[in-house]
């Protein structure tokens, strides 16, 4: 039977099946043949349903829709113009730059495509006409762009939530910390990296003119993380009003959304949301079937049993998830892996929290690692003549840094949890 | 190959019961004195069948979810169930009763209701729809916790922002001058910590356990309504059943309810105290002031008896009678 | 069989803008209970469960869409690595087995909004909404569905993968 939905699994995938409609399959399948025949399917539509019908799933949509619009107007230039002419001067200063566009970026952004979609178009070829080193640029881009996810608000963060019922505000305030160091870790190296290079200091008149055209790219996340902390509204509602902040800034500031574009913008959406939401549904059938065919509770029982320290499993869930991140995507890793997983970790005593931050990292490091990473796939995108390979080169010292951060976050969990150990009201 | 197993039982099935396997969910958390009763419950029925009736236990809504529980014992995706009446209120309006405001004082009551000709009326109109209750499973009263002042009164609720769920709890939040949030239970813990809504509502127990000590500052203690979870079969699968394993379940199952029973009780007046030595405001209302907050709360009873109909008034006059 | 085949293709291009709206009206609806709770003191009674459905509807509605325009996820390690012929065999079997599943979902889905509406079921919510209304959304979608497989097994052709994020 475990041969059957592995096998299946594998072979679905690999014939070109949608992942989404792969584990729906799947799951019909296993209801028809081991769970008593078409009697089974009428769960199907209840399941369904069940899957989407979760108020904090609707944060989903609007943080996609959010950051359509925001790669649309032109937030992401003036961000960059004006971090651009505070730390030029500085040794490698445009890194710094950059990825403190990344930063702000992800701040509003539950998404790691958006974050690096938006940057990388600026930051690109600015750069590399600086005299950066290619490579360099698009490694840096990469790994920039999965701040997206471990700095709050973030998408995988409020899928992770919707599944295992863990609060998606504890998660948010728990991704600041570890956000925080793993941003400061890839400045220190990009900067010592790229050193040699400096440019002429902006005079402050020039500096004061970009703060200025980009506050509004800058209020953004101050007013969303703000709301949030000050309890305005919920990390749900956030992704509401940031749609509408960006909204009103593209209309108003930047004047570049009119009916057409509000049309690309919204089909866009439908697509990627439509998408993320049936591989949700496609994984609660399938955990479903598998659940009651008492399969995950086999494996944790197998798990829990074994006279092994924790720390062992824990280390052997990190290395399944690695190499799963290799080749699906971050959303189908979580809605697969977590009915799973969670027991398991819950059953070893470990900090939900905590795991779900470990987790994220993972995702980060998914969307980086070929043969199926997304950031590799869009700084690709950006200019014909980027070669995966060449991306990949480049990444390799910040999924390094990924992986000893990891480390650390292990032996310290406080990192992810000390904030929420405090009465920040 | 659970099938060659029961094939190989029926065969020898020694001492009178028919093998089957009952899968049961439910989705509460594992050591909630309820799960604590139904997983002895499924231990007993196994052990007294001597293995012949398995009771498949799937914990703290691994399998289904409160909101996919009902639909799924009425379509057989699962045999057992448990489910709050709240939520069975959705397909059997007059499960409402037990969120009526007031229609229960004291706990022996309700055992004597649901063991009599009261719980008689719920199991009828549940069994149209295709259920049949097993057990009463007392999950206890529920009570208000918020942050903004200690509810002496009606009056004091006006005003104030309340977390709730249901439709009748709801309504009796806006009947006292309150209104009702809606957001998702992960959502509530910080939003009583920084004060997007002022309180919530919910049994002791279920706050002791989500902390709320940490959160909010004032408990009311008025004993509002009475949290029912029902047991619940599906119907076709219980008409196929030998009399002799519908006997065992039923025995075994009222055993258990009134285990649970004195559990809820205990459970009460223990997370109170708890809460109370942890800080939390604590304020019981007096018993002879208990007749205002049951007059302000008289539009509630309008709403149950327009939903649940006949059946809704006849249930009311029941409880209003003793 | 022209006129029938672009009616169908619009039928699943109106899904998605359905959905887009969809997506508007939640942001609309989240936004406005924001403002009126925090500003107003008055939370409404609607705007979750709205959106909810609204959300439920964007997903159902926009996935056919979806799938004509090859924005599912797909893993395309084998598609890249072989010829023509054999991407054309894997398209037909992968939109051929889409379409199974399609149909299942669109057929039970349908039973069980019939069982919900015989059973009056409503949300456990002040606004006590039939609930065969938004389950009706699975059906409409899973129709949807299944005219998107069978327009991409008309189409024919290789298989073209998909998106990867
Ligand atoms: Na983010
Ligand atoms: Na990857």
């Amino acid at each position: 039977m475990n041969l059957f939905f592995t096998g299946g699994l594998g072979l679905l995938l690999l014939i070109g099946l949608p992942v989404a409609f792969t584990l729906s399959l799947l799951a019909v399948a296993g209801m028809y043949f081991f769970n008593g025949g078409t009697f089974a399917f009428m769960q199907i539509p209840i399941i369904s349903y069940k899957s989407l019908d979760d108020f904090s799933l609707t944060a989903l949509p609007m943080y996609v829709l959010m950051s359509q619009v925001l790669v649309v107007s032109g937030v992401g230039r003036d961000l960059y113009e004006m971090a651009s002419r505070w730390f030029r001067h500085f040794p490698g200063g445009l890194a710094i730059a950059t990825l403190f566009c990344c930063t702000v970026f992800s701040a509003i952004s539950g998404s790691s495509v958006a974050t690096a979609v938006t940057v990388g178009a600026v930051a690109l070829p600015e750069m590399v006409r600086r005299g950066y080193n290619k490579r360099h640029v698009l490694g840096l881009l990469a790994a920039g762009g999965t701040l997206g996810i471990l700095i709050p608000p973030s998408i995988p963060m409020i899928i992770y939530g919707s599944v295992t019922g863990e609060s998606v505000g504890k998660l948010f305030i728990a991704g600041i910390i570890p956000g925080a160091i793993m941003t400061i870790a890839f400045m220190v190296f990009s900067a010592y990296q790229t050193r040699h290079i400096k440019d002429k200091p902006a005079t402050w008149s020039e500096r004061m003119e970009a703060s200025r055209k980009a506050i509004w790219g800058l209020l953004l996340p101050l007013i969303i993380i703000g709301g949030i902390y000050s309890g305005i509204f919920t990390p749900t509602e956030a992704a509401a009003v940031g749609v509408v902040l960006s909204f009103l800034i593209a209309i108003f500031v930047y004047k570049n959304v009119n009916m057409t574009t509000l049309r690309e913008i919204l089909i866009s959406t439908v697509k990627t949301n439509a998408m993320i939401l049936f591989i949700i549904i496609g994984a609660m059938l399938l955990g479903y079937i598998l659940t009651i065919l008492q399969i995950p509770q086999g494996i944790v029982n197998f798990a829990t049993s074994q006279d092994i320290s924790p720390w062992i499993i824990f280390i052997m869930i990190n290395i399944v998830l690695l190499i799963l991140g290799m080749f699906l995507e971050t959303v189908s890793i979580l809605v697969i892996t977590l009915p799973i997983l969670y027991p398991i970790i819950m059953a070893l005593g470990f900090d939900p929290i905590w795991f779900a931050i470990i987790m994220v990292i993972n995702m980060e490091l998914a969307l980086i690692s070929p043969p199926v990473g997304l950031n590799l796939f869009v700084l690709k995108g950006l200019n014909k003549e980027n070669t995966i390979s060449e991306i990949v080169k480049g990444v390799i010292p910040y999924a390094v840094i990924m992986l000893v951060f990891m480390v650390i976050l292990s032996f310290f969990p406080e990192i992810a949890t000390v904030l929420l150990h405090k009465d920040i009201k | 190959n659970n099938e060659k197993t029961d094939d190989k039982a029926v065969a020898d099935s020694g001492d009178g019961y028919e093998a089957t396997t009952i899968r049961l969910a439910y989705n509460l958390p594992q050591d909630h004195h309820i799960s604590i009763g139904i997983e002895d419950f499924a231990k007993k029925v196994t052990e007294k069948s001597d293995g012949k009736v398995k009771v498949q236990v799937f914990p703290a809504g691994q399998l289904l979810s409160d909101k996919d529980m009902n639909q799924s014992i009425l379509t057989g995706g699962v045999e057992m169930g448990v489910n709050s009446s709240t939520l069975w209120a959705s397909t059997v309006p007059a499960m409402g009763i037990f969120d009526v405001p007031y229609v229960f004082n004291d706990y022996a009551a309700v055992g004597e209701a649901v063991n009599g000709e009261f719980g008689d009326k719920l199991r009828g109109a549940m069994e149209e729809k295709g259920a049949k209750v097993l057990m009463f499973a007392d999950y206890g009263y529920v009570q208000f916790a918020n942050n903004k002042r200690q509810l002496k009164s009606p009056a004091d609720f006006k005003g104030l922002k309340i977390r709730s769920i249901g439709d009748l709890p709801s309504e009796l939040i806006q009947a006292y001058g309150a209104s009702p949030v809606f957001m998702g239970g992960g959502e509530v813990y910080m939003a009583l910590q920084r004060d997007t809504v002022d309180g919530a509502t919910s049994g002791t127990t279920a706050m002791l356990q989500r902390k709320y000590d940490e959160v909010t500052k004032y408990l009311t203690i008025n004993n509002y309504a009475y949290l029912e979870f029902l047991l619940a079969v599906n119907k076709d699968y219980w008409d196929g059943l030998p009399a002799k394993t519908q006997d065992l379940l039923t025995e075994v199952a009222a055993e258990t309810e009134a285990w649970i029973r004195e559990q809820a009780e205990k459970e009460d007046s223990e997370s109170a105290k708890a809460l109370e030595e942890k800080g939390m405001d604590v304020y019981v209302v007096p018993e002879d002031e208990l007749d205002v907050w049951k007059d302000a709360a008289a539009p509630v009873r309008d709403v149950f008896v327009k939903n649940a109909g006949d059946l809704g008034q006849e249930l009311l006059d029941m409880v209003d009678k003793k | 069989m022209k006129k029938v085949y672009n009616f169908l293709d619009l039928l699943i291009r109106w899904g998605a803008y359905i959905a887009g709206i969809l997506i508007l009206i939640t942001t609309v609806m989240t936004f406005y209970e924001v403002v009126s709770r925090s500003f107003f003191h008055k939370p409404t009674s609607w705007a979750t469960e709205l959106s909810i459905y609204a959300i439920i509807g964007s997903c159902f509605l926009g996935s056919a869409y979806a799938v004509r325009t090859y924005s599912h996820i797909t893993v395309d390690l084998l598609i890249n690595n072989v010829n023509d012929r054999i991407k054309t065999l894997l398209a037909y079997l992968t939109n051929s087995l889409g379409l199974v599943f399609s149909i299942i979902f669109t057929l039970y889905s349908y039973l069980h909004v019939i069982k919900t509406f015989n059973l009056h079921v409503t949300s456990a919510s002040l606004l006590r909404i039939p609930m065969y209304i938004p389950e009706s959304l699975l059906v409409i979608g899973g129709v949807l569905l299944c005219i998107a497989f069978i327009l991409q097994i008309i189409d024919g052709g290789i298989h073209k993968g998909g998106e990867h994020l």
